[in-house]
């Protein structure tokens, strides 16, 4: 596509600049909204597969260009995939650089947009060498909060934005240790049965 | 395989990620695959466009559900009519018609809520504490939101296009169906419009 | 066609059948990826492809499918099996369902996860619908969750209603109700009968609703505080550095 030099707006107006500043501000992104958006796009490629047009599009690939793609690309993937599974054995693994990771980790963004209380937590971990706290308002994703570490005492901390009411949460320490708050009540767990700990967080 | 140390926030995906806030320019291999039906390539266009869709949506519909939901639609449609879409057309103005299209749908369909209250938020009187009386960027902000609402539609649609999205005239004519001199007139009535709700009387 | 290009054609056929075979596994499991995110790309492929039905099910019936993601990633932290996370995502979207139906068509995300959360507890559809009637701020997630909040701790469902009811009937604000559910919650915790909390920490939250209505019409009384509780020794308060 040829790039079309920008038009010269109309008339320079600085109100309208500055609205128009003020519009062009990106709004912060949900990433469950965004993950909808590809469960309902997977949605529709199950219901309807490729148009014509679209398979067409693949025949315009030279054909040895397209075998040693689909050879290189099938063997890749295959000896990727066992790979990590021989890795995933007695660890869960959390992400993987180089999978198809189309839908990247939260960031603090999202926790900050819940408009909620801090909280601050604190655990005793001193031969950890990496804590992170998961819980509902992490989506259960353990990539979203990780606790930074005081080598002077073991302990790690964090501290969470989350909105008051009623939150169940505990940490993973090195990826592979499930750990409740020692300090905090037990919350129940009926679909796993592996309890968490329990933040009540009232409005101040 | 474990992690050790992560700096926060960071995410699985450690390829440089595009910048969300100005127009793609090196679409041509992505849209190809995504059209082709790879999967990973049209998830690529989804973080593209996902953030500049969700202003659009934000900003014609002021509901963020509703947004969110509009543009999830888009995609979807995008996705059903690749086939149709050729590499010679812009992929701007040819997204923004289908997500036009799905905000005009949208916003014919009355909601009952004025607006989303997150769990925890005392619903009642949240302009009146004193500190958001002194956010002075916060006012600015629903002040051009509160100024959008009373534009109709069209000249909203058209406001948006021209002085957020930076599409040119004939690109927009390209994603309403309308002419560009009709185009022209709608942003012009929309810039006087904004302009007496928003001018600072003490501007020149 | 010349001889050349027929056996490279087929060449071609055969090792396009080659890669397909062995890339046929692997790109399932990067499609799984693609959709559920990285978080889930490692689950097996039978459970995997299980969760993107039960998604693409929830995403027809209009159902969020964000709860039932979050419950999967929950199930792949804790190391549950495949079948186990499979059963508890599909629980929770019978239960979303039943949600939608008792609140209606407009619900939020946040709202049918709160309904959802209370019917796993123990509260009846109709008790939603009880709630949604009543309710008066824009958002049911606050008084439902003190609805689940409430049952779960074991006050009976039948009386649980009640009350979430009398306080909303009362215009309690969600501040309030948080307040409610989370001082019954810490009660039991501590040993209390969930009866006596309730009872107990009601007429305390229709004390400080009351006195707000009289503040409001003029005729202030004395207000009863009804906050969180603040000593750093209770359980569930909000952490401090030691």
């Amino acid at each position: 596509m040829p790039d079309i030099p920008p038009e010269v707006p109309e008339q320079h107006d600085p109100v309208i600049e500055r609205i128009a500043d003020s519009l062009r501000v990106l709004p912060t992104v949900d990433a469950e909204a965004r993950a909808r958006v590809l469960v309902a796009v997977a949605a529709e490629r199950e219901r309807a597969p490729l148009a014509a047009t679209q398979r067409g599009a693949w025949r315009r690939f030279t054909i040895p260009v397209a075998i040693a793609a689909a050879l290189l690309l099938g063997v890749a993937l295959r000896q990727h995939r066992s790979s990590r599974g021989a890795a995933l054995a007695p660890v869960p693994v959390a992400a993987d650089v180089g999978a198809a990771t189309a839908l990247p980790a939260a960031r603090d963004e999202v926790v900050a947009e819940l408009a909620g209380v801090a909280v601050q937590l604190v655990v005793h971990a001193p031969g950890a060498d990496r804590v992170a706290v998961v819980g509902d308002f992490t989506g259960w994703d353990d990539q979203r909060i990780s606790m930074t570490r005081d080598s002077a005492s073991g302990l790690w901390s964090a501290t969470v934005v989350v909105r008051p009411g009623r939150h169940v949460y505990a940490f993973v320490v090195d990826d592979s240790i499930w750990m409740r708050d020692p300090r905090a009540p037990v919350a129940t767990d009926a679909d796993f049965g592996r309890p968490g700990s329990l933040l009540l967080v009232g409005r101040p | 395989m474990t992690y050790g140390l992560r700096l926060v926030p960071s995410g699985p995906d450690d390829a440089p990620r595009p910048d969300p806030t100005s127009p793609p320019h090196q679409l041509g291999g992505t849209l190809l695959e995504a059209r082709a039906g790879d999967v990973r390539a049209f998830a690529t266009l989804v973080d593209l466009y996902y953030p500049r869709a969700l202003r659009f949506a934000l900003h014609m519909l002021g509901d963020r559900l509703d947004a969110e939901e509009a543009v999830q639609d888009s995609f979807v449609r995008l996705h059903r009519a690749f086939g149709t879409y050729r590499e010679e057309d812009a992929f701007d103005p040819w997204f923004f018609r289908i997500l036009a299209n799905r905000c005009r749908s949208a916003g014919t369909r009355a909601r009952n809520h004025a607006r989303l209250v997150e769990y925890g938020d005392v619903p009642d009187l949240p302009d009146r504490s004193p500190a958001r009386q002194h956010d002075t960027a916060l006012a600015w902000r629903e002040a051009i939101d509160a100024a959008l609402r009373t534009l109709p539609a069209e000249q909203r649609e058209a406001f948006l296009m021209r002085h957020v999205e930076a599409l040119s005239y004939d690109d927009m004519a390209a994603a309403t169906g309308a002419g560009v001199s009709a185009l022209k007139m709608r942003v012009k009535r929309a810039c006087d419009a904004m302009r007496a709700l928003l001018s600072d009387p003490d501007d020149a | 066609m010349s001889r050349s290009s027929r056996s490279a054609r087929l060449v071609a056929a055969l090792a396009l059948l080659l890669a397909a075979t062995l890339a046929a596994p692997a790109t399932a499991a990067a499609q799984h990826a693609t959709v559920l995110g990285a978080s889930l790309a490692d689950l097996d492929s039978a459970t995997g492809a299980a969760l993107l039905r039960e998604l693409d099910a929830a995403v027809a019936r209009g159902i969020p499918t964000a709860p039932l993601l979050a419950k999967a990633r929950e199930g792949r932290l804790k190391r549950a099996s495949g079948p186990r996370i499979r059963q508890a995502v599909t629980v929770l979207a019978t239960r979303l369902d039943s949600a939608r139906a008792a609140l209606g068509p407009t619900a939020t995300v946040e709202e049918l996860s709160a309904g959802a959360d209370a019917l796993a507890a123990g509260a009846t559809p109709d008790a939603l619908r009880a709630v949604r009637t009543v309710a008066r701020q824009p958002s049911l997630s606050v008084p439902l969750g003190a609805l689940a909040q409430l049952v779960a701790n074991g006050v009976s469902p039948r009386r649980a209603t009640s009350m979430v009811v009398d306080l909303l009937r009362r215009s309690a604000s969600s501040a309030q109700l948080i307040a409610f559910g989370n001082a019954v919650e810490i009660d039991v915790a501590a040993g209390l009968p969930a009866d006596e909390s309730a009872t107990f920490r009601l007429r305390a939250a229709s004390g400080a609703v009351g006195a707000a209505d009289a503040a409001l019409s003029g005729t202030a009384t004395s207000t009863q505080n009804l906050s969180t509780p603040r000593a750093s020794t209770a359980p569930g308060s909000p952490r401090r550095r030691p």
